[in-house]
Protein backbone atom coordinates (compact mmCIF):
# COMPACT_ATOMS: atom_id res chain seq x y z
CA UNK A 1 0.00 0.00 0.00
CA UNK A 2 2.76 2.40 0.91
CA UNK A 3 4.25 1.94 -2.51
CA UNK A 4 1.33 3.64 -4.22
CA UNK A 5 1.42 6.71 -2.04
CA UNK A 6 3.85 9.37 -3.19
CA UNK A 7 6.11 10.63 -0.45
CA UNK A 8 6.16 14.33 0.19
CA UNK A 9 9.12 16.29 1.15
CA UNK A 10 9.22 19.02 3.66
CA UNK A 11 6.09 21.03 4.45
CA UNK A 12 6.60 24.70 5.18
CA UNK A 13 4.06 27.19 6.55
CA UNK A 14 5.32 30.70 6.11
CA UNK A 15 3.76 33.68 7.86
CA UNK A 16 0.27 32.17 7.88
CA UNK A 17 -2.41 34.49 9.25
CA UNK A 18 -6.15 34.07 9.14
CA UNK A 19 -9.06 36.30 10.07
CA UNK A 20 -12.80 35.70 9.71
CA UNK A 21 -14.41 39.11 9.14
CA UNK A 22 -12.35 40.91 11.72
CA UNK A 23 -11.92 37.92 14.05
CA UNK A 24 -8.21 37.22 14.08
CA UNK A 25 -7.68 33.48 14.46
CA UNK A 26 -4.10 32.78 13.36
CA UNK A 27 -1.25 35.25 13.62
CA UNK A 28 1.94 34.80 11.64
CA UNK A 29 2.52 31.08 12.01
CA UNK A 30 5.87 29.77 10.81
CA UNK A 31 6.50 26.09 11.06
CA UNK A 32 7.94 23.13 9.27
CA UNK A 33 7.17 19.44 9.13
CA UNK A 34 9.59 16.82 7.88
CA UNK A 35 8.83 13.90 5.67
CA UNK A 36 7.39 11.05 7.74
CA UNK A 37 7.18 13.09 10.91
CA UNK A 38 4.31 12.94 13.44
CA UNK A 39 3.62 16.51 14.56
CA UNK A 40 0.94 17.47 17.06
CA UNK A 41 -0.80 20.77 17.64
CA UNK A 42 -2.12 21.31 21.11
CA UNK A 43 -3.90 24.37 22.38
CA UNK A 44 -7.02 25.67 24.06
CA UNK A 45 -10.44 25.24 22.53
CA UNK A 46 -11.22 27.82 19.87
CA UNK A 47 -7.59 28.79 19.46
CA UNK A 48 -7.54 27.99 15.75
CA UNK A 49 -6.17 24.45 15.50
CA UNK A 50 -8.84 23.23 13.11
CA UNK A 51 -8.37 26.42 11.11
CA UNK A 52 -4.77 25.40 10.38
CA UNK A 53 -6.04 22.12 8.95
CA UNK A 54 -8.71 23.90 6.96
CA UNK A 55 -6.07 26.03 5.32
CA UNK A 56 -3.83 23.05 4.59
CA UNK A 57 -6.64 21.02 3.07
CA UNK A 58 -7.72 23.96 0.92
CA UNK A 59 -11.10 24.45 2.59
CA UNK A 60 -10.23 27.99 3.60
CA UNK A 61 -7.75 30.38 2.06
CA UNK A 62 -5.16 31.89 4.35
CA UNK A 63 -5.45 35.65 4.74
CA UNK A 64 -1.70 35.98 4.50
CA UNK A 65 1.29 33.72 4.08
CA UNK A 66 1.91 30.58 2.11
CA UNK A 67 2.01 26.81 2.41
CA UNK A 68 4.65 24.94 0.49
CA UNK A 69 5.10 21.25 0.03
CA UNK A 70 8.39 20.23 -1.45
CA UNK A 71 7.90 18.65 -4.85
CA UNK A 72 4.11 19.03 -4.87
CA UNK A 73 1.21 21.22 -5.75
CA UNK A 74 -1.22 21.54 -2.87
CA UNK A 75 -4.05 19.49 -4.33
CA UNK A 76 -4.31 15.90 -3.24
CA UNK A 77 -1.52 16.14 -0.69
CA UNK A 78 -3.54 16.41 2.50
CA UNK A 79 -6.04 13.81 3.66
CA UNK A 80 -8.33 15.46 6.17
CA UNK A 81 -10.13 13.53 8.88
CA UNK A 82 -12.80 15.74 10.45
CA UNK A 83 -13.32 16.13 14.16
CA UNK A 84 -16.44 13.95 14.01
CA UNK A 85 -16.20 10.75 11.99
CA UNK A 86 -18.41 12.12 9.17
CA UNK A 87 -19.20 8.61 7.97
CA UNK A 88 -22.16 8.50 5.59
CA UNK A 89 -25.06 6.82 7.42
CA UNK A 90 -26.51 5.42 4.19
CA UNK A 91 -23.35 3.59 3.19
CA UNK A 92 -22.04 0.35 4.57
CA UNK A 93 -18.57 0.52 6.07
CA UNK A 94 -16.85 -0.86 2.99
CA UNK A 95 -18.40 1.81 0.79
CA UNK A 96 -17.67 4.50 3.33
CA UNK A 97 -13.96 3.84 3.44
CA UNK A 98 -13.50 3.96 -0.34
CA UNK A 99 -15.00 7.43 -0.64
CA UNK A 100 -11.72 9.18 -1.42
CA UNK A 101 -10.86 6.83 -4.26
CA UNK A 102 -14.39 6.85 -5.58
CA UNK A 103 -14.50 10.65 -5.78
CA UNK A 104 -11.31 10.54 -7.79
CA UNK A 105 -12.95 8.28 -10.35
CA UNK A 106 -11.36 4.97 -9.34
CA UNK A 107 -13.81 2.14 -9.99
CA UNK A 108 -15.71 1.01 -6.92
CA UNK A 109 -14.73 -2.57 -7.56
CA UNK A 110 -11.04 -1.83 -7.49
CA UNK A 111 -11.32 0.46 -4.47
CA UNK A 112 -13.35 -2.13 -2.56
CA UNK A 113 -10.86 -4.86 -3.29
CA UNK A 114 -8.09 -2.78 -1.84
CA UNK A 115 -10.14 -1.74 1.18
CA UNK A 116 -11.03 -5.35 1.98
CA UNK A 117 -7.34 -6.09 2.32
CA UNK A 118 -6.99 -3.38 4.95
CA UNK A 119 -10.06 -4.15 7.08
CA UNK A 120 -8.37 -6.65 9.37
CA UNK A 121 -5.59 -4.32 10.34
CA UNK A 122 -8.12 -1.63 11.14
CA UNK A 123 -10.13 -4.05 13.29
CA UNK A 124 -13.11 -3.87 10.98
CA UNK A 125 -13.08 -7.35 9.55
CA UNK A 126 -16.57 -8.79 9.41
CA UNK A 127 -18.12 -5.35 9.65
CA UNK A 128 -17.76 -4.31 6.03
CA UNK A 129 -21.48 -4.87 5.44
CA UNK A 130 -22.60 -3.00 8.54
CA UNK A 131 -23.82 0.56 8.64
CA UNK A 132 -21.85 3.09 10.70
CA UNK A 133 -24.49 3.34 13.43
CA UNK A 134 -24.08 -0.36 14.07
CA UNK A 135 -20.46 0.15 15.12
CA UNK A 136 -18.97 1.33 18.40
CA UNK A 137 -17.44 4.79 18.64
CA UNK A 138 -13.93 3.38 18.51
CA UNK A 139 -14.70 1.33 15.43
CA UNK A 140 -16.23 4.32 13.70
CA UNK A 141 -13.08 6.32 14.30
CA UNK A 142 -11.01 3.48 12.89
CA UNK A 143 -13.26 3.38 9.85
CA UNK A 144 -12.88 7.13 9.43
CA UNK A 145 -9.12 6.74 9.68
CA UNK A 146 -9.12 3.95 7.12
CA UNK A 147 -11.11 6.21 4.82
CA UNK A 148 -8.45 8.87 5.32
CA UNK A 149 -5.60 6.44 4.68
CA UNK A 150 -7.23 5.04 1.54
CA UNK A 151 -7.18 8.45 -0.10
CA UNK A 152 -3.54 7.63 -0.90
CA UNK A 153 -2.49 11.09 0.04
CA UNK A 154 0.90 11.49 1.66
CA UNK A 155 -0.04 13.71 4.61
CA UNK A 156 -2.78 12.83 7.08
CA UNK A 157 -4.53 15.61 8.98
CA UNK A 158 -6.16 14.09 12.06
CA UNK A 159 -8.34 16.54 13.97
CA UNK A 160 -8.91 15.22 17.50
CA UNK A 161 -9.71 11.74 16.24
CA UNK A 162 -10.17 10.34 19.73
CA UNK A 163 -11.75 13.39 21.36
CA UNK A 164 -15.19 11.89 21.78
CA UNK A 165 -14.15 8.46 23.04
CA UNK A 166 -14.09 7.06 26.56
CA UNK A 167 -10.71 6.80 28.28
CA UNK A 168 -10.25 3.06 27.77
CA UNK A 169 -11.09 3.04 24.07
CA UNK A 170 -8.98 6.11 23.66
CA UNK A 171 -5.95 4.44 25.24
CA UNK A 172 -6.38 1.43 22.98
CA UNK A 173 -6.63 3.54 19.89
CA UNK A 174 -3.58 5.56 20.82
CA UNK A 175 -1.49 2.40 20.96
CA UNK A 176 -3.05 1.22 17.76
CA UNK A 177 -2.37 4.50 15.96
CA UNK A 178 1.29 4.06 16.85
CA UNK A 179 1.17 0.74 15.01
CA UNK A 180 -0.65 2.22 12.05
CA UNK A 181 1.96 4.86 11.78
CA UNK A 182 4.84 2.42 11.64
CA UNK A 183 3.11 0.54 8.90
CA UNK A 184 2.06 3.53 6.83
CA UNK A 185 5.16 5.65 6.79
CA UNK A 186 3.27 8.84 6.11
CA UNK A 187 3.53 12.30 7.48
CA UNK A 188 0.88 12.87 10.16
CA UNK A 189 -0.36 16.15 11.58
CA UNK A 190 -2.46 15.66 14.68
CA UNK A 191 -4.64 17.85 16.85
CA UNK A 192 -5.48 17.10 20.46
CA UNK A 193 -6.42 18.68 23.76
CA UNK A 194 -4.68 15.92 25.63
CA UNK A 195 -1.09 16.44 26.74
CA UNK A 196 -0.36 12.76 27.35
CA UNK A 197 -1.81 11.78 24.01
CA UNK A 198 0.43 14.31 22.32
CA UNK A 199 3.53 12.92 24.04
CA UNK A 200 2.63 9.29 23.47
CA UNK A 201 2.27 9.70 19.75
CA UNK A 202 4.35 12.60 18.47
CA UNK A 203 7.85 13.31 17.30
CA UNK A 204 7.27 16.98 17.88
CA UNK A 205 4.60 19.12 19.54
CA UNK A 206 3.58 22.71 18.85
CA UNK A 207 1.75 24.45 21.67
CA UNK A 208 -0.59 27.18 20.46
CA UNK A 209 -1.77 30.23 22.38
CA UNK A 210 -5.44 31.20 22.72
CA UNK A 211 -6.84 33.14 19.77
CA UNK A 212 -5.13 34.60 17.81
CA UNK A 213 -3.02 31.47 17.77
CA UNK A 214 0.72 31.82 17.85
CA UNK A 215 3.32 29.19 18.58
CA UNK A 216 4.16 29.30 22.28
CA UNK A 217 6.44 26.29 22.37
CA UNK A 218 7.98 23.86 19.96
CA UNK A 219 8.86 20.66 21.79
CA UNK A 220 10.81 17.78 20.26
CA UNK A 221 9.64 14.64 22.04
CA UNK A 222 12.06 11.85 21.09
CA UNK A 223 10.79 9.34 23.63
CA UNK A 224 12.02 5.78 23.46
CA UNK A 225 8.72 3.96 22.92
CA UNK A 226 10.24 0.54 22.46
CA UNK A 227 11.71 0.20 25.93
CA UNK A 228 10.15 -1.85 28.73
CA UNK A 229 7.87 -0.44 31.38
CA UNK A 230 5.19 2.21 31.41
CA UNK A 231 6.29 5.13 29.35
CA UNK A 232 4.00 7.59 31.09
CA UNK A 233 5.83 7.18 34.40
CA UNK A 234 9.32 7.55 32.94
CA UNK A 235 11.16 10.64 34.18
CA UNK A 236 11.60 11.98 30.65
CA UNK A 237 7.85 11.74 29.99
CA UNK A 238 7.01 13.45 33.25
CA UNK A 239 9.40 16.26 32.50
CA UNK A 240 8.05 16.82 29.00
CA UNK A 241 4.52 16.77 30.31
CA UNK A 242 5.35 19.42 32.89
CA UNK A 243 6.83 21.62 30.16
CA UNK A 244 3.76 21.26 27.96
CA UNK A 245 1.39 22.02 30.82
CA UNK A 246 3.46 25.02 31.83
CA UNK A 247 3.38 26.35 28.26
CA UNK A 248 -0.38 25.89 28.08
CA UNK A 249 -0.88 27.53 31.45
CA UNK A 250 1.39 30.51 30.76
CA UNK A 251 -1.01 31.53 28.02
CA UNK A 252 -4.01 31.38 30.31
CA UNK A 253 -5.35 28.32 28.55
CA UNK B 1 -43.40 -15.60 12.51
CA UNK B 2 -41.73 -12.59 14.09
CA UNK B 3 -42.65 -10.60 11.02
CA UNK B 4 -46.34 -11.48 11.11
CA UNK B 5 -46.34 -10.71 14.81
CA UNK B 6 -44.95 -7.28 14.11
CA UNK B 7 -47.55 -6.68 11.42
CA UNK B 8 -50.27 -7.76 13.85
CA UNK B 9 -48.95 -5.31 16.45
CA UNK B 10 -49.16 -2.56 13.82
CA UNK B 11 -52.64 -3.37 12.60
CA UNK B 12 -54.39 -4.44 15.77
CA UNK B 13 -54.73 -1.09 17.59
CA UNK B 14 -56.22 0.87 14.65
CA UNK B 15 -58.32 -2.20 13.75
CA UNK B 16 -59.85 -2.35 17.21
CA UNK B 17 -60.47 1.39 17.22
CA UNK B 18 -62.26 1.24 13.87
CA UNK B 19 -64.32 -1.77 15.00
CA UNK B 20 -65.43 0.01 18.17
CA UNK B 21 -66.33 3.11 16.18
CA UNK B 22 -68.38 1.09 13.68
CA UNK B 23 -70.16 -0.74 16.49
CA UNK B 24 -71.22 2.53 18.12
CA UNK B 25 -72.29 3.95 14.79
CA UNK B 26 -74.43 0.91 14.01
CA UNK B 27 -75.84 0.93 17.52
CA UNK B 28 -76.74 4.60 17.30
CA UNK B 29 -78.45 4.20 13.93
CA UNK B 30 -80.40 1.16 15.12
CA UNK B 31 -81.49 2.56 18.50
CA UNK B 32 -82.13 6.23 17.66
CA UNK B 33 -84.48 5.41 14.80
CA UNK B 34 -82.83 8.00 12.57
CA UNK B 35 -83.80 7.56 8.95
CA UNK B 36 -81.15 5.65 7.02
CA UNK B 37 -81.43 8.10 4.11
CA UNK B 38 -80.05 10.76 6.48
CA UNK B 39 -77.46 8.64 8.25
CA UNK B 40 -77.04 5.13 6.92
CA UNK B 41 -75.55 2.56 9.26
CA UNK B 42 -72.26 0.87 8.38
CA UNK B 43 -74.08 -2.27 7.33
CA UNK B 44 -76.16 -0.30 4.86
CA UNK B 45 -72.99 1.27 3.50
CA UNK B 46 -71.43 -2.14 2.93
CA UNK B 47 -74.54 -3.23 1.09
CA UNK B 48 -74.38 -0.15 -1.10
CA UNK B 49 -70.70 -0.77 -1.77
CA UNK B 50 -71.35 -4.34 -2.86
CA UNK B 51 -74.39 -3.51 -4.97
CA UNK B 52 -72.72 -0.60 -6.72
CA UNK B 53 -69.22 -2.03 -6.86
CA UNK B 54 -69.18 -2.05 -10.68
CA UNK B 55 -69.95 1.66 -10.89
CA UNK B 56 -67.76 2.62 -7.97
CA UNK B 57 -64.72 0.68 -9.12
CA UNK B 58 -65.10 2.12 -12.60
CA UNK B 59 -65.07 5.64 -11.14
CA UNK B 60 -62.25 4.73 -8.78
CA UNK B 61 -59.98 3.84 -11.70
CA UNK B 62 -60.58 7.27 -13.14
CA UNK B 63 -59.75 8.96 -9.86
CA UNK B 64 -56.65 6.86 -9.36
CA UNK B 65 -55.35 7.74 -12.82
CA UNK B 66 -55.78 11.46 -12.14
CA UNK B 67 -54.20 11.18 -8.71
CA UNK B 68 -51.23 9.22 -10.03
CA UNK B 69 -50.54 11.55 -12.93
CA UNK B 70 -50.95 14.68 -10.81
CA UNK B 71 -48.72 13.25 -8.11
CA UNK B 72 -46.04 12.12 -10.57
CA UNK B 73 -45.90 15.55 -12.17
CA UNK B 74 -45.77 17.20 -8.74
CA UNK B 75 -42.93 14.89 -7.76
CA UNK B 76 -40.83 15.64 -10.82
CA UNK B 77 -41.43 19.39 -10.89
CA UNK B 78 -41.35 19.68 -7.09
CA UNK B 79 -38.03 17.91 -6.94
CA UNK B 80 -36.59 20.10 -9.69
CA UNK B 81 -37.84 23.15 -7.82
CA UNK B 82 -36.30 21.99 -4.56
CA UNK B 83 -32.94 21.54 -6.27
CA UNK B 84 -33.21 24.96 -7.84
CA UNK B 85 -34.12 26.64 -4.54
CA UNK B 86 -31.33 24.74 -2.83
CA UNK B 87 -28.72 26.04 -5.24
CA UNK B 88 -29.91 29.61 -5.47
CA UNK B 89 -30.46 31.52 -2.23
CA UNK B 90 -31.89 34.40 -4.26
CA UNK B 91 -34.49 32.13 -5.81
CA UNK B 92 -35.23 30.69 -2.40
CA UNK B 93 -35.90 34.11 -0.92
CA UNK B 94 -38.00 35.07 -3.93
CA UNK B 95 -40.06 31.92 -4.35
CA UNK B 96 -40.46 30.46 -0.86
CA UNK B 97 -42.83 33.15 0.53
CA UNK B 98 -44.96 32.98 -2.61
CA UNK B 99 -45.12 29.24 -2.24
CA UNK B 100 -46.28 29.51 1.36
CA UNK B 101 -48.83 32.20 0.49
CA UNK B 102 -50.16 30.05 -2.33
CA UNK B 103 -51.17 27.46 0.24
CA UNK B 104 -53.72 29.79 1.76
CA UNK B 105 -55.70 29.92 -1.49
CA UNK B 106 -58.59 27.47 -1.08
CA UNK B 107 -58.65 24.77 -3.72
CA UNK B 108 -62.48 24.98 -3.98
CA UNK B 109 -61.99 28.45 -5.42
CA UNK B 110 -59.39 27.36 -7.96
CA UNK B 111 -61.00 24.14 -9.14
CA UNK B 112 -64.04 25.72 -10.89
CA UNK B 113 -61.77 28.18 -12.68
CA UNK B 114 -59.65 25.31 -13.95
CA UNK B 115 -62.78 23.72 -15.35
CA UNK B 116 -63.69 26.93 -17.15
CA UNK B 117 -60.20 27.15 -18.61
CA UNK B 118 -59.47 23.51 -19.41
CA UNK B 119 -62.87 21.84 -19.76
CA UNK B 120 -64.40 18.80 -18.12
CA UNK B 121 -61.80 16.22 -18.99
CA UNK B 122 -58.84 14.92 -17.03
CA UNK B 123 -56.52 17.94 -17.33
CA UNK B 124 -58.02 20.24 -14.65
CA UNK B 125 -58.10 17.34 -12.15
CA UNK B 126 -54.46 16.58 -12.75
CA UNK B 127 -53.70 20.24 -12.18
CA UNK B 128 -55.60 20.25 -8.87
CA UNK B 129 -53.72 17.17 -7.69
CA UNK B 130 -50.45 18.68 -8.86
CA UNK B 131 -51.19 21.88 -6.91
CA UNK B 132 -51.95 20.10 -3.63
CA UNK B 133 -48.97 17.73 -3.91
CA UNK B 134 -46.40 20.23 -5.08
CA UNK B 135 -45.97 22.20 -1.87
CA UNK B 136 -45.15 19.38 0.59
CA UNK B 137 -42.64 17.94 -1.86
CA UNK B 138 -40.83 21.22 -2.48
CA UNK B 139 -40.69 22.11 1.21
CA UNK B 140 -39.46 18.64 2.17
CA UNK B 141 -36.83 18.76 -0.56
CA UNK B 142 -35.53 22.18 0.42
CA UNK B 143 -35.41 21.28 4.12
CA UNK B 144 -33.83 17.93 3.29
CA UNK B 145 -31.02 19.40 1.21
CA UNK B 146 -30.40 21.99 3.90
CA UNK B 147 -30.05 19.24 6.50
CA UNK B 148 -26.82 18.04 4.90
CA UNK B 149 -24.07 17.84 7.49
CA UNK B 150 -21.58 20.70 7.07
CA UNK B 151 -18.62 18.73 8.37
CA UNK B 152 -19.28 15.97 5.83
CA UNK B 153 -19.58 18.58 3.11
CA UNK B 154 -16.16 19.86 4.08
CA UNK B 155 -14.81 16.33 3.91
CA UNK B 156 -16.14 16.02 0.36
CA UNK B 157 -14.62 19.33 -0.62
CA UNK B 158 -11.27 18.38 0.89
CA UNK B 159 -11.40 15.33 -1.36
CA UNK B 160 -11.92 17.62 -4.37
CA UNK B 161 -15.45 16.36 -5.00
CA UNK B 162 -17.21 18.31 -7.75
CA UNK B 163 -20.69 19.82 -7.43
CA UNK B 164 -22.22 16.87 -9.22
CA UNK B 165 -20.66 14.36 -6.83
CA UNK B 166 -21.63 16.43 -3.82
CA UNK B 167 -25.23 16.42 -5.02
CA UNK B 168 -25.57 12.74 -5.89
CA UNK B 169 -23.40 11.21 -3.22
CA UNK B 170 -24.12 13.58 -0.34
CA UNK B 171 -26.97 16.08 -0.58
CA UNK B 172 -29.53 13.80 -2.18
CA UNK B 173 -29.04 10.86 0.21
CA UNK B 174 -29.08 13.30 3.14
CA UNK B 175 -32.39 14.71 1.91
CA UNK B 176 -34.08 11.37 1.23
CA UNK B 177 -35.75 10.88 4.63
CA UNK B 178 -37.25 14.37 4.34
CA UNK B 179 -38.28 13.87 0.74
CA UNK B 180 -40.07 10.65 1.59
CA UNK B 181 -41.93 12.36 4.42
CA UNK B 182 -43.05 14.97 1.91
CA UNK B 183 -44.05 12.29 -0.55
CA UNK B 184 -46.13 10.49 2.05
CA UNK B 185 -48.00 13.68 2.88
CA UNK B 186 -48.45 14.47 -0.80
CA UNK B 187 -49.74 11.03 -1.71
CA UNK B 188 -52.43 11.22 0.96
CA UNK B 189 -53.52 14.56 -0.48
CA UNK B 190 -53.49 13.23 -4.04
CA UNK B 191 -56.73 11.21 -3.98
CA UNK B 192 -58.56 13.90 -2.03
CA UNK B 193 -57.39 16.46 -4.58
CA UNK B 194 -58.62 14.37 -7.48
CA UNK B 195 -62.01 13.83 -5.81
CA UNK B 196 -62.33 17.56 -5.21
CA UNK B 197 -61.45 18.32 -8.83
CA UNK B 198 -64.10 15.88 -10.02
CA UNK B 199 -66.70 17.12 -7.60
CA UNK B 200 -66.64 20.53 -9.23
CA UNK B 201 -67.33 19.08 -12.62
CA UNK B 202 -66.47 15.87 -14.39
CA UNK B 203 -67.84 13.07 -16.47
CA UNK B 204 -66.38 10.30 -14.40
CA UNK B 205 -64.64 9.73 -11.09
CA UNK B 206 -65.48 9.29 -7.41
CA UNK B 207 -65.93 13.03 -6.97
CA UNK B 208 -68.73 13.32 -9.48
CA UNK B 209 -70.15 10.02 -8.22
CA UNK B 210 -70.38 11.57 -4.75
CA UNK B 211 -72.05 14.64 -6.14
CA UNK B 212 -74.62 12.62 -8.08
CA UNK B 213 -75.30 10.42 -5.04
CA UNK B 214 -75.92 13.55 -3.01
CA UNK B 215 -78.31 14.90 -5.60
CA UNK B 216 -80.30 11.67 -5.53
CA UNK B 217 -80.29 11.49 -1.71
CA UNK B 218 -78.22 8.33 -1.66
CA UNK B 219 -76.16 9.06 1.44
CA UNK B 220 -75.26 5.39 1.68
CA UNK B 221 -73.45 5.71 -1.67
CA UNK B 222 -71.63 8.83 -0.48
CA UNK B 223 -70.34 6.89 2.49
CA UNK B 224 -69.36 3.98 0.26
CA UNK B 225 -67.39 6.32 -2.00
CA UNK B 226 -65.72 7.98 0.96
CA UNK B 227 -64.76 4.59 2.30
CA UNK B 228 -63.21 3.63 -1.04
CA UNK B 229 -61.33 6.94 -1.16
CA UNK B 230 -59.87 6.32 2.27
CA UNK B 231 -58.82 2.78 1.44
CA UNK B 232 -57.19 3.93 -1.79
CA UNK B 233 -55.25 6.66 0.07
CA UNK B 234 -54.04 4.19 2.66
CA UNK B 235 -52.99 1.77 -0.07
CA UNK B 236 -50.95 4.45 -1.84
CA UNK B 237 -49.40 5.46 1.47
CA UNK B 238 -48.34 1.87 2.13
CA UNK B 239 -46.96 1.63 -1.39
CA UNK B 240 -44.75 4.65 -0.75
CA UNK B 241 -43.60 3.14 2.53
CA UNK B 242 -42.63 -0.07 0.75
CA UNK B 243 -40.66 1.87 -1.85
CA UNK B 244 -38.98 3.80 0.95
CA UNK B 245 -37.91 0.55 2.60
CA UNK B 246 -36.31 -0.50 -0.65
CA UNK B 247 -34.58 2.82 -1.27
CA UNK B 248 -33.43 3.54 2.30
CA UNK B 249 -32.80 0.26 4.10
CA UNK B 250 -30.23 1.94 6.34
CA UNK B 251 -32.84 4.35 7.64
CA UNK B 252 -35.13 1.63 8.92
CA UNK B 253 -32.30 -0.35 10.43
CA UNK B 254 -31.22 2.76 12.27
CA UNK B 255 -34.76 3.49 13.43
CA UNK B 256 -35.20 -0.09 14.62
CA UNK B 257 -31.92 0.19 16.54
CA UNK B 258 -33.08 3.39 18.24
CA UNK B 259 -36.37 1.84 19.25
CA UNK B 260 -34.57 -1.11 20.76
CA UNK B 261 -32.39 1.26 22.76
CA UNK B 262 -35.38 3.10 24.17
CA UNK B 263 -36.82 -0.07 25.65
N1 LIG C 1 -15.97 29.64 8.99
C1 LIG C 1 -15.78 30.41 10.08
N2 LIG C 1 -16.31 31.66 10.12
C2 LIG C 1 -16.12 32.45 11.20
N3 LIG C 1 -15.43 32.09 12.29
C3 LIG C 1 -14.88 30.86 12.32
C4 LIG C 1 -15.02 29.96 11.23
N4 LIG C 1 -14.37 28.81 11.53
C5 LIG C 1 -13.85 29.00 12.76
N5 LIG C 1 -14.14 30.23 13.23
C6 LIG C 1 -13.72 30.78 14.52
O1 LIG C 1 -12.32 30.65 14.59
C7 LIG C 1 -11.91 30.30 15.90
C8 LIG C 1 -11.02 29.09 15.84
O2 LIG C 1 -11.77 27.98 15.41
P1 LIG C 1 -11.13 26.53 15.30
O3 LIG C 1 -12.23 25.63 14.91
O4 LIG C 1 -9.94 26.59 14.43
O5 LIG C 1 -10.69 26.26 16.80
P2 LIG C 1 -10.09 24.93 17.42
O6 LIG C 1 -8.80 25.30 18.03
O7 LIG C 1 -10.10 23.85 16.45
O8 LIG C 1 -11.13 24.65 18.60
P3 LIG C 1 -11.62 23.24 19.20
O9 LIG C 1 -10.49 22.74 20.04
O10 LIG C 1 -12.79 23.61 20.03
O11 LIG C 1 -11.94 22.36 18.06
C9 LIG C 1 -13.16 30.09 16.70
O12 LIG C 1 -13.38 31.22 17.50
C10 LIG C 1 -14.25 29.96 15.67
O13 LIG C 1 -15.44 30.51 16.15
MG1 LIG D 1 -11.21 22.12 16.24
Amino acid sequence: MAGKVPTTGHITLQGISKSYDGLEVLRNLNLEVNQGEFVTFIGPSGSGKSTIFNILSGLEPASEGSVQVEGFGLERVFAYMPQRDALLPWRKILDNVILGQELQGVSKKKARAEALGQLAFFGLEGFEKNYPFELSGGMRQRAALLRTVLTHRPVLLLDEPFGALDAITRGQLQVWLGEVRKRLNRTILFITHDVEEALLLSDRVYVLSPRPAQIVLELPVALDRTGPGEIVTSPRFVELKARLLAALKSEGA
Amino acid sequence: MARSLRVARQLLPPGILVAVFLAFWQLYVSLSGIRQTILPGPWRVVEALVNFWDVISDNLVNTLVEATFGFAIALVIGFAFAVLLDYSPVMRRAVYPILVASQTVPMVAIAPLLIIWFGYDIIPKIIVVWLVCFFPIVVAGVDGFASTDTETTRLFRSLQANQWQIFWKLRLPSALPFIFSGIRIAITYAIGGAVLGEYVGAEKGLGIFIQRSKNSFRNDLIFAAVFVTAVASIALFLLVTIVQHQVMPWYYRQQAGRKRLKK
